[in-house]
C-alpha cells in the first residue's frame, strides 16, 4: 500500500515564523455538498491544517461564524437556503468579521458577477475543479495577510498606548499653568506660551527657572529631528538644565556647561538649539545667551519699535569647548519679549509660505497693541499658518513675556487657575484657554 | 452522447494526478469510492426536479453535480452536468440528458478502480 504523504503545496510556509500561526487558524469550510467538503477538509488536513469546521447551508455558515470564529472562511457560491453573495453580505455587517478572508469557491467566471462578489467583501477566489495547490497558497496568502495585520494593529495599539503616556510625561516637563502664574506674578508681568509636537512627542522643550526675587530664567531647547529621539533628548536636557541649578543666573556658564555634557551624551548628528533668557524685571533687563536659537523678538509700545536681539552661537552638543556670549538689554515696563522655536518662523504646510523671522516682526508690529500675550501668540500662529488641527512639520514652541501694565481682561484657564490675566498657554492635550474682555 | 461529449475523456488525468499529490493514496481512494454515491445523490436530485418540471432546481443540482464530479476528475461526468446547467433550453430536453447522464455515469464510476488502482471498499 502506497504510504507515500502528500506533497507539500506550500513550500514557502515551512519557512516563515507564521506558519505554526496560519496552520492553527481556524477554517469554516461552507460547502452543501458532502463529498466536497471532505475533499476540501483532506487537502486542508494533508497540509497540516486541523482546526477545521463545517456548514451545510448559508444559515449553518452564519451560525458558525458566530460560535466557531473562524480565521478563514471557504464558502460555496451556491448553497440551497442562500447564495454564496448573500452569505458574504450578512458576514461582513459585523464588525468582528470585517477583515476575516472570504475565499469562494466558484466556476463561474462572469466578470459582472465576480465584481459584484468583490463588492459583497469577497477576499478572493478559487476556481473550481478544485487546484489543491491553488487551495492551499491562497488560504495561506490570505492568513498570513490577516496575521500580519493583526500583529501590526497590535503593534500600533501598544506603540500608541506607549506614545502617550510619554506624552503625558513630556508634557509634564513644561511649566504648568500653577508655575507660570507664580512667576509672572512675582515679577509683575504676563506669560503666555505654546507648544504643540509634530507627532505625539517632540524635540522642543522649554521651561522656567526662578531665581530670586522675581528673577526667573526661562530656557527653549530644540532637538535635531522630531519623534522619540529628539524627546528621549529633551528629558536628557531637562535633567541636566536643572542639575547645575548654581548656573541659573548666569547664562553663558549655563550654556556651556550644558554644551560640555550634551557633546559626550550626544551621538554625532544630534545636538540642539538652545537660548536661555534671565528676566529681571527689577533691574528692568533681560540677560542672554543663545547656542544657535532663533533671535528673540522684542517690542517696545513707546517706541512703537519691534526688533529681533542678535543671536549667534553654536548648538550644543556639537563640539567641545565652546563658550557662548552674554547679551544684555533693556526690558522696559512697555516691552514685551517673543521667544519661539524655528517650528514658528519655518512653518509651511506646503503651500504658503514660511513666515520667517521678518515676518514675525512685521506681525508683531501690525497686530494691536492690546492684545495679551496669548492673544498674540493666537495671531502670530494665524499670520504663519497654523491653525487648529494643521499637521506640524516641526516641533514648535512660542513664549511670549509682556511687561506692560497687567491687562483687566477676565481670563479663563483650563487648568482652573485664577489669573487676572497673567498667564495663558496652550500646551498638548489642554484645551485653549480663551481670555474674554470682561 | 453527442460528439462533442465523446471528445471528453471519462477522467482528466491531470486533475487525477494534481489531487494523487495533495492527498494521501489511501485518503484519495476512500474519497473516490464515495463519488458514486456523491454523484448518484446529484443525479437523483436532477430526477426529482425534473419530475417536478423545476429548471432551476434542475439546473441547481446539476451545478452540485457539475462541482463535484468536476474536483474529482470525472470530466465527461463535469462536462455533462454543465450542459444541463448552462445550454438546456428547456424540460423537454431534460429527459433525453438524464439517459445520457445515467450512462456517463455508469462509465465514470465503473473506471473508478482502475484509477484507484484496485478495487474500490
Amino acid at each position: 500500500m502506497n504510504r507515500t504523504p502528500p506533497a507539500n503545496l506550500y513550500l514557502g510556509a515551512e519557512g516563515l515564523t507564521s506558519g505554526q500561526a496560519v496552520r492553527n487558524a481556524r477554517i469554516l469550510i461552507a460547502d452543501d455538498e458532502p463529498l466536497t467538503r471532505k475533499l476540501l477538509a483532506g487537502i486542508l488536513q494533508a497540509q497540516h491544517f486541523t482546526n477545521l469546521r463545517f456548514a451545510e447551508n448559508g444559515q449553518d455558515t452564519l451560525d458558525l461564524m458566530h460560535s466557531f470564529q473562524p480565521d478563514l472562511l471557504l464558502l460555496d457560491m451556491q448553497m440551497p437556503d442562500m447564495g454564496g453573495l448573500e452569505v458574504c453580505k450578512a458576514v461582513r455587517l459585523r464588525d468582528e468579521f470585517v477583515d476575516v478572508p472570504i475565499l469562494v469557491q466558484t466556476a463561474t467566471v462572469n466578470r459582472r458577477e465576480m465584481g459584484a462578489l468583490f463588492r459583497a467583501g469577497v477576499s478572493d477566489y478559487l476556481s473550481k475543479p478544485i487546484n489543491p495547490a491553488e487551495l492551499v497558497a491562497r488560504v495561506v496568502v490570505h492568513l498570513e495577510r490577516r496575521n500580519l495585520l493583526r500583529e501590526l494593529r497590535e503593534y500600533r495599539e501598544r506603540i500608541s498606548l506607549e506614545l502617550d503616556a510619554a506624552r503625558k510625561m513630556q508634557a509634564e516637563l513644561l511649566p504648568s499653568h500653577a508655575t507660570q502664574h507664580a512667576a509672572a506674578e512675582a515679577a509683575g508681568l504676563r506669560i503666555g506660551s505654546y507648544s504643540r509636537s509634530s507627532s505625539e512627542i517632540g524635540g522642543d522643550l522649554w521651561g522656567l527657572l526662578p531665581i530670586d526675587g522675581g528673577r526667573f530664567g526661562v530656557f527653549l531647547a530644540d532637538f535635531t529631528g522630531h519623534g522619540v529621539t529628539a524627546a528621549l533628548n529633551t528629558f536628557r536636557l531637562h535633567a541636566l538644565v536643572h542639575e547645575y541649578k548654581s548656573l541659573h543666573g548666569d547664562p553663558a556658564a549655563l550654556l556651556s556647561m550644558l554644551n560640555e555634557r550634551l557633546v559626550r551624551l550626544l551621538p554625532p548628528g544630534q545636538f540642539a538649539t538652545f537660548l536661555y533668557v534671565i528676566v529681571d524685571h527689577g533691574a528692568g533687563e533681560v540677560r542672554f545667551a543663545t547656542a544657535g536659537a532663533p533671535p528673540p523678538i522684542m517690542t517696545s509700545e513707546s517706541r512703537g519699535a519691534v526688533r529681533p536681539f542678535e543671536a549667534s552661537g553654536v548648538p550644543l552638543g556639537i563640539a567641545r569647548g565652546v563658550t557662548y556670549d552674554e547679551h544684555v538689554h533693556h526690558f522696559a515696563e512697555d516691552a514685551r519679549l517673543l521667544l519661539f522655536s524655528d517650528g514658528l518662523s519655518e512653518f509651511t504646510d506646503g503651500t504658503i509660505e514660511r513666515i520667517g523671522e521678518a515676518g514675525l516682526v512685521t506681525e508683531m508690529k501690525v497686530s494691536p497693541r492690546a492684545l495679551a500675550p496669548h492673544e498674540l501668540i493666537n495671531a502670530i500662529c494665524r499670520a504663519a499658518g497654523i491653525e487648529q488641527g494643521v499637521a506640524m512639520p516641526d516641533d514648535t514652541t512660542i513664549i511670549c513675556i509682556d511687561r506692560r501694565a497687567a491687562c483687566n481682561d477676565t481670563c479663563i484657564i483650563k487648568a482652573g487657575v485664577a489669573s487676572d490675566c497673567s498667564v495663558a498657554s496652550l500646551v498638548p492635550a489642554q484645551e485653549e484657554v480663551q481670555c474674554q474682555r470682561s | 452522447m453527442s460528439a462533442q461529449l465523446a471528445d471528453v475523456p471519462l477522467f482528466d488525468d491531470l486533475q487525477i494526478a494534481l489531487l494523487r499529490e495533495a492527498l494521501d493514496e489511501d485518503d484519495l481512494a476512500a474519497l473516490l469510492a464515495e463519488l458514486p454515491q456523491a454523484t448518484g445523490a446529484a443525479i437523483e436530485a436532477i430526477k426529482a426536479a425534473a419530475s417536478s418540471a423545476d429548471l432551476a432546481e434542475v439546473q441547481r443540482a446539476a451545478h452540485v453535480l457539475k462541482g463535484s464530479a468536476g474536483s474529482f476528475g470525472a470530466a465527461r461526468l463535469a462536462s455533462l452536468a454543465r450542459e444541463i446547467e448552462l445550454e438546456l433550453r428547456g424540460m423537454d430536453e431534460v429527459t433525453e440528458s438524464l439517459a445520457r447522464l445515467a450512462a456517463v455515469a455508469e462509465q465514470t464510476w465503473a473506471h473508478l478502480p482502475v484509477i484507484v488502482g484496485r478495487p474500490l471498499k
